[in-house]
């Protein structure tokens, strides 16, 4: 392409230079043609040839969105980065969020734990790191393995979340030990977090798989010092295991909570969360073929004590999507606050994954990309 | 590029010149030459990958560009793969695409030279632009995934449980096998591989380098079970470079077995048995002996110094466990061989295809010394009884533990080291076994590549496939008995 354009420059030139003998040299060359502008684009992005976008986590802060996700650095690769882009919303015909440049927030270090970054997720508080207020924090989950196993969790810090991300320390904060638990297990992935306070009481839901399944845990985080947590063992709660009963779809002899996200309605003192339906497909991609919306008390999960468990509020399968077209559904996300929290009485926005399956195309990993459902409650 | 920019310059000069001394008539400025500056021939220099030099993996690996189309070939003992795409030239800079899959080159005085991740490694590549290379071709072979050898079919012979040694673009196989169609007696055979320019295996005739011993002799009645091992042995006044552990018993009933060993000059033999220390591991005199339980056999021979130390491994059935066991043993003086130590191989995570907690049995074994990782290739228990079989496995697991700095040390040592799955090994296509298998290894044992793990292993047929075969008993699968290689992706 570029030596065609070269060339056409350079008989350009020499047509010139041959004009500017015949007219006396009065012409000047023609400018080129000015590039087209951007086109804006309405909607959740999508991913360009060769690229993913997947494992969303989707705030608004006010009247801006941030729609965090994994990608892809190098196309048509499996490099995992976090990237994020702002959203806006316009009014009109055709019009509604649209997500700018994308940016990348977060990648992993060779030779470190987080070499094989994952998935994140983020909220706003306000919370200090070596001196430095900051008011977001992400929570993302890697691995020094590159088959997707032994998963463990860590944090990040920024300003702003389309801004400058720091990690927080070279170790993660909630390690899968794969000595005791299996180095084949995929250990603790999918961090959720939910700011329960608006300050800096952070709930990080994750989903914990190893060889028995996968399961939902969350520990308790007192961030005000987000550095105090890697050494004040009182600043980080125990873990708790979130209740696997209730209307859970799924298909397994126990019920499996994999690859959740979490949203806390703090009027109703409940917890929603969107999960992927267990088993996974059989055939590539062995991901989930549904995902289910589900609801509990949240005092609930502060108990021993067997209650109602999960409600289950909505499931999507292939025949809820555009001309049911996607057989798989995954990695879904309630849109919440930028704190995790939402109003359960009102239309939940849900941004969910979906890709082609392997005998359709073998570079089914490249096309990942989001898509949306809206939940309205029962009145 | 820098070619055709230069003349591409020329003509503009010329047709300047032309218009000043023509008076500024009407010549068109001369075409500019066809595209020559990048097509042709470009030929791997080096490769890496994670710091590693790969290079030498490659019998060939080369890119032909022409008029925007490219052929990349790659050629080793997997075979050879072509992917065709599409390349893009700039003054200094080619991007390569194969599907959607784009390779940003550098391109300076005919090198181009690649750096990224590719699966997840980091890889560069340089390429150099070779005016006179030919791609050569040959015929005949088979491929590394294949049936590499055998007899026909319609016969009754049985080729299995291999042990494999890699010197350059050689690969030596030893292997069980009978000598007489529909006997069941195993021997030793031997078939030397050599990989020709299409990436493709010929093989020799196939020889019996071990037989079954004398009447009454502790191998009289099968040896199998070979892995060899090169080195520095003597043994009554003689040097051999190869020594091979197998398994051997007077017993028809699967009980009893034992392990020995057997020394060579070449890979081909011919073997001479160290009877005097034959067997090195005896089951009648082992603590855990019983006339009914299986004993001592599946052997797996490393080198520990390049020289006359050698790991040996071998399984044991006793009536209270079936595991394996590593000794370290000196056989530099085979006419007084010595065992240094000796320990049961631990079984921390050791799982089987479905993840359940397994023993390590029927194993093979590989050293990693870059990575300090020991390889294991291992069969599955429990074996599955389908398509009239219940007497082989059907799957394999191959994984790696880590060993940190001790290395080998640690397997004699007190410090726990635990088992991480790196893949599974099963029957495709019309096979419903895979088992037997090995790690394809240089002369010493240790893994030929850093990112792949070669594997050859034995497949079989349903016996309820033949429902008449005249041989009867084992034979309808029995004869089915075949030697595969695949790789692993590490």
């Amino acid at each position: 392409m570029k030596m065609k354009k070269l060339f056409a420059g350079l008989t350009v030139v020499a047509l010139g230079v041959t004009a500017l003998s015949l007219v006396a040299c009065n012409d000047t060359p023609d400018d080129p043609t000015p590039p087209p502008a951007p086109e804006t684009v309405y909607g959740l992005p999508v991913a360009g040839t060769g690229r993913y976008i997947k494992d969303s986590d989707l705030v608004a802060d006010g009247d801006t969105r941030y729609l965090l996700y994994s990608t892809n650095e190098t196309p048509a690769e499996n490099d995992n980065v976090i990237a994020i882009r702002r959203g806006t919303f316009e009014e009109g015909e055709g019009k509604g969020w649209k997500y700018g440049e994308e940016k990348i927030a977060l990648t992993g270090e060779s030779g470190k734990w987080d070499e094989n970054i994952g998935t994140a997720s983020l909220v706003k508080g306000a919370f200090t790191f070596e001196n430095d207020e900051y008011s977001w924090l992400m929570a993302y989950c890697a691995t020094a393995q590159a088959n997707d196993t032994q998963y463990s969790i860590g944090l990040a810090v920024a300003t702003s979340p389309d801004g400058e991300w720091k990690k927080v320390s070279e170790t993660p904060l909630i390690e899968f030990d794969a000595d005791v638990y299996g180095s084949t297990s995929v250990g603790c992935y999918a961090p959720s977090l939910v700011n329960l306070d608006k300050q800096n009481k952070i709930r990080v839901f994750y989903t914990y798989a190893d060889m028995y399944g996968h399961f939902a845990k969350f520990v308790d985080l007192d961030a005000a010092d987000v550095g105090a947590l890697y050494t004040d063992e009182s600043k980080v709660s125990g873990e708790v295991q979130c209740p696997n009963h209730g209307q859970i779809a799924g298909g397994d002899a126990q019920a499996m909570f994999p690859n959740a996200d979490f949203a806390y309605d703090a009027a109703a003192g409940k917890v929603y969360a969107i999960k992927d339906y267990s088993p996974a497909a059989a055939t590539k991609p062995n991901y989930a073929e549904r995902i289910q919306l589900l609801s509990i008390e949240e005092e609930e999960l502060y108990s021993v004590e067997l209650g109602g468990g999960w409600a289950g509020l909505r499931t999507w399968d292939f025949a809820d999507t555009e001309d049911g077209a996607w057989e798989r559904l995954y990695g879904a996300c309630i849109l919440s606050d930028a704190y995790g929290h939402i109003d359960g009485t009102k239309a939940m926005e849900i941004i969910y994954n979906v890709c082609e399956l392997e005998m359709d195309d073998e570079n089914w990993e490249f096309t990942q990309n989001l898509k949306t459902f809206v939940y309205t409650p029962a009145a | 590029m820098k070619k055709f920019l230069r003349s591409a310059a020329v003509a503009v000069s010329l047709a300047v010149s032309a218009c000043v001394f023509a008076a500024c008539g009407d010549e068109p400025a001369p075409p500019p030459p066809d595209n020559g500056g990048t097509d042709g021939w470009y030929v791997l220099e080096n490769k890496t990958v994670q710091n590693v030099d790969t290079t030498a993996e490659y019998l060939y690996n080369c890119m032909y560009l022409k008029e925007g189309a490219v052929s990349w070939y790659e050629i080793d003992y997997t075979g050879m793969t072509e992917q065709t795409g599409t390349y893009s030239a700039e003054e200094d800079k080619i991007t390569v695409t194969i599907g959607i899959r784009p390779y940003e080159f550098s391109y300076s005085d005919g090198v181009m030279s690649y750096s990224g991740k590719i699966n997840k490694k980091n890889v560069t590549m340089s390429y150099r632009y070779s005016k006179d290379f030919v791609l050569p071709v040959a015929e005949g072979g088979v491929s590394f995934t294949e049936e590499l050898f055998g007899e026909d079919k319609s016969e009754n012979f049985y080729n299995y449980c291999p042990s494999v040694m890699m010197e350059g673009e050689t690969m030596h196989v030893w292997y069980c096998s009978n000598k007489v169609s529909g006997n069941v007696t195993d021997y030793v055979g031997y078939r030397k591989g050599t990989l020709n320019a299409s990436g493709k295996w010929e093989f020799s005739e196939k020889q019996l380098v071990l037989g079954p011993g004398e009447g009454g002799e502790w191998d009289s009645r099968h040896v199998c079970d070979p892995s060899v091992t090169k080195g520095d042995f003597t043994l009554n006044g003689e040097t051999y470079s190869y020594l091979m552990a197998y398994l051997g018993c007077k017993t028809s009933n699967n009980c009893c077995n034992e392990v020995g060993i057997a020394v060579a000059k070449a890979p081909e033999g011919p073997y001479v048995k160290v009877e005097s220390a034959n067997p090195v591991a005896n089951w009648y005199l082992s603590p855990d002996f019983s006339a009914n339980k299986w004993g001592y056999g599946q052997p797996c021979v490393i080198s520990s110094d390049g020289a006359g130390k050698v790991l040996l491994f071998y399984a044991q059935g006793t009536a209270v466990k079936t595991n394996t066991k590593v000794e370290e043993w000196d056989f530099s003086d085979l006419d007084s061989p010595l065992k240094l130590r000796s320990a049961e191989v631990r079984e921390k995570n050791s799982v089987n295809a479905g993840g359940s907690q397994d023993c390590i049995n029927n194993a093979d074994f590989a050293y990693d010394p870059v990575g300090k990782r020991l390889w294991c290739i291992k069969e599955d228990f429990p074996y599955p009884t389908d398509s009239g079989i219940d007497w082989i496995a059907k799957t394999n697991v191959l994984m790696y533990a880590d060993l940190g700095e001790d290395g080998l040390d640690r397997l004699f040592g007190s410090e726990i080291y635990s088992w991480n799955k790196s893949g599974v090994l099963q029957p495709a296509g019309n096979y419903v076994r895979a088992h037997n298998a090995c790690i394809v290894t240089d002369p010493l044992g240790r893994t030929v590549n850093a990112f792949r793990m070669p594997v050859l292993y034995t497949v079989s047929e349903a016996k309820t496939a033949y429902p008449d075969w005249n041989a009867g008993g084992q034979w309808p699968a029995l004869h089915t008995y075949r030697i595969h290689g695949t790789v692993f992706d590490i």
